[in-house]
């Protein structure tokens, strides 16, 4: 009987509980369908953790954000919370920026350089936007204790370039620079070449506190975002790790798939403010996760791993 | 019982003889399956001898490359530092003897056999000698936590001298490929006979039919996953729709 609950998988080499990677699934998936995440920077980490190894979990997880943002994106569409507009340059500009990391990473690699700048900067933006985020909930708590409207946000820096083209966005409800949605593309891109992670990390802050975009908007336009970046990241892998497990990313994608459904209904739900304390503290158990990671000693300083043939 | 296996063992001698070896090597299994079921499975081998001597058993899985990153601390943050890749080493190793390595033969005759953790088939060209060896070492060290390096002296069991058998322990990461297994035979410290055979572990069809078609054409592998999530996030945005439309309605 426990047998029929195991499963082999071909690419990572190994038997695992068919239930435990439903259930893996369907949590990803509910994170992802709630906030507008890939999930990838979750579900690597757990996959890790089933002793599956590193490299197949990063190529396999970005199958299974493939399809738990194309399932967030349809729910999403269809109440019409997708800014297809702002979409399309954010995905311009991510294709720029992750062309742009895998140059800059490159280099790094021959200086020596590249663990260490991104584990650092990967630290520090996670702690800048917990800051935010935080900073955020703490402001519309205290006018909701007040009873008072909050003020309305100052521009920011980038809102305050006096960038060319401008154009009307639905999400944002004013005109915006063609060029803010594509830097903010590019950032994402390059952290998507860097880190292998869906981008969604740097895009929903970003749209949420430099575009001032309607918190309605955010999840389904960075959806639509992280299917293209993930699609394209799973065509690199199998063209160069080839560590992409079938097997894995469908029973992944079982759970994941119905757990976006799940999670986009509660998001639909949930007041927007608790949405954001809930955003902010996915953000800050991941800063916690990243810190203690690299501040702590680990326990064995050497890793092997098999490369495929 | 006894009277039963010294019959045996002498027609067993007698067959040894007239094919000409001087060690037999036969194993329970020479393929294993790897599917669901696969856990920690055993390979027993068995063989004579045409003399007492003294045996080594080593079984070696089928060579691999690996990549190896070291981490160190800098500016209080531990991070990988020195990437490099093995290109070949043993993915598992079995040794075994009837008596402590070091009573059977010398250092020399050990290292040169590949019994003194020597596994790395190629040295790492970025690195000198004793790099190479510090990081076989680690290597063999990390194989070991794995279950994949395992060294039992004395285990290999001897039955009048002339009878050996043996149970190779095959652990659940095992990779698939051929593994070789060579009985060493030594008299007074000198090697004097040596016999080989092999087993192989194996994907079961379906998983052995996608790691194929993998190797072949990844695009097509890759575009298959692709299709598969994007079939699957539609369905349950399909399925879930009465769901949405209803909480839409509240």
């Amino acid at each position: 009987m426990e047998d029929i609950l195991y499963l082999y998988l071909p690419i990572a080499e190994i038997r695992i509980n068919l239930l435990l990677l439903i259930g893996i699934g369907l949590f990803v998936g509910t994170l992802a369908g709630m906030f507008g995440l890939g999930g990838g920077i979750i579900a690597v980490p757990l996959l890790a953790a089933l002793q599956i190894p590193p490299s197949v979990a990063v190529a396999t997880a970005t199958n299974q954000m493939t399809a738990a943002s194309f399932s967030g994106y349809l729910a999403y569409a269809r109440r019409g919370c997708v800014d297809y507009k702002l979409g399309a340059f954010l995905i311009l500009g991510g294709i720029i920026g992750s062309s742009l990391g895998m140059m800059i990473l490159k280099r790094l690699i021959e200086l020596g350089r590249a663990d260490s700048f991104i584990s650092l900067s990967f630290m520090i933006f996670l702690t800048v936007t917990c800051f935010l985020t935080l900073k955020d909930i703490i402001v519309t708590t205290y006018y909701q204790i007040k009873k008072t409207n909050p003020p309305k946000p100052r521009p920011t820096a980038l809102m305050r370039l006096t960038l060319p083209i401008k154009a009307n966005f639905v999400s944002a409800k004013r005109e915006i620079s063609i060029f803010a949605p594509i830097l903010i593309g590019l950032v994402g891109g390059i952290f998507v070449a860097f880190m292998g992670i869906g981008g969604s990390l740097v895009m929903i802050p970003a749209m949420l506190y430099v575009l001032r975009v309607s918190e309605k908007f955010t999840a389904g336009t960075s959806h639509l975002q992280i299917i293209f970046t993930t699609i394209i990241c799973t065509i690199m892998h199998a063209l160069t790790s080839k560590n992409l497990d079938i097997i894995l990313s469908v029973i992944l994608i079982i759970g994941t798939v119905i757990g976006a459904q799940i999670g986009a209904i509660l998001a639909k739900n949930i007041r927007q403010d608790i949405m954001r304390i809930l955003f902010a503290v996915v953000i800050l158990l991941l800063s916690i996760n990243v810190g203690y990671n690299l501040l702590t000693e680990p326990d064995c300083m050497y890793e092997f791993e098999v490369l495929k043939k | 019982m006894f009277f039963v296996h010294i019959i045996t063992s002498f027609f067993l001698l007698l067959s040894l003889a007239e094919a000409g070896y001087d060690i037999t090597l036969d194993l329970s299994k020479d393929t294993l399956v790897k599917n669901a079921e696969f856990k920690n499975e055993i390979i027993k081998i068995s063989g004579l001898t045409n003399q007492p001597y003294d045996l080594i058993l080593k079984v070696t899985g089928p060579s691999l490359s690996y990549r190896m990153s070291k981490r160190e601390s800098q500016l209080g943050l531990w991070v990988k530092k020195d990437k490099l890749t093995i290109p070949a080493a043993d993915s598992y190793l079995y040794i075994s003897s009837n008596k402590p390595l070091n009573t059977i033969t010398d250092d020399y005759t050990l290292h040169m056999l590949g019994l003194n953790g020597k596994v790395f088939k190629e040295r790492i060209v970025k690195l000198d000698s004793q790099q190479n060896f510090d990081v076989e070492k680690e290597f063999c060290f990390y194989s070991e936590q794995k279950g994949l390096y395992l060294q039992r002296p004395g285990k290999l069991e001897t039955i009048a001298g002339r009878f050996y058998r043996d149970e190779i322990p095959i652990p659940e990461r095992a990779a698939s490929g051929t593994y070789e297994i060579v009985v060493y035979g030594f008299l007074n410290g000198v090697l004097v006979a040596q016999q080989s055979n092999r087993f192989a572990i194996k994907k079961q069809e379906i998983y052995s039919d996608l790691d194929k078609l993998y190797g072949k054409q990844p695009v097509l592998y890759a575009l298959l996953s692709i299709a598969i999530a994007l079939i699957s996030g539609f369905i349950a945005a399909y399925v879930f729709a009465p769901h949405q439309k209803i909480n839409e309605t509240k």
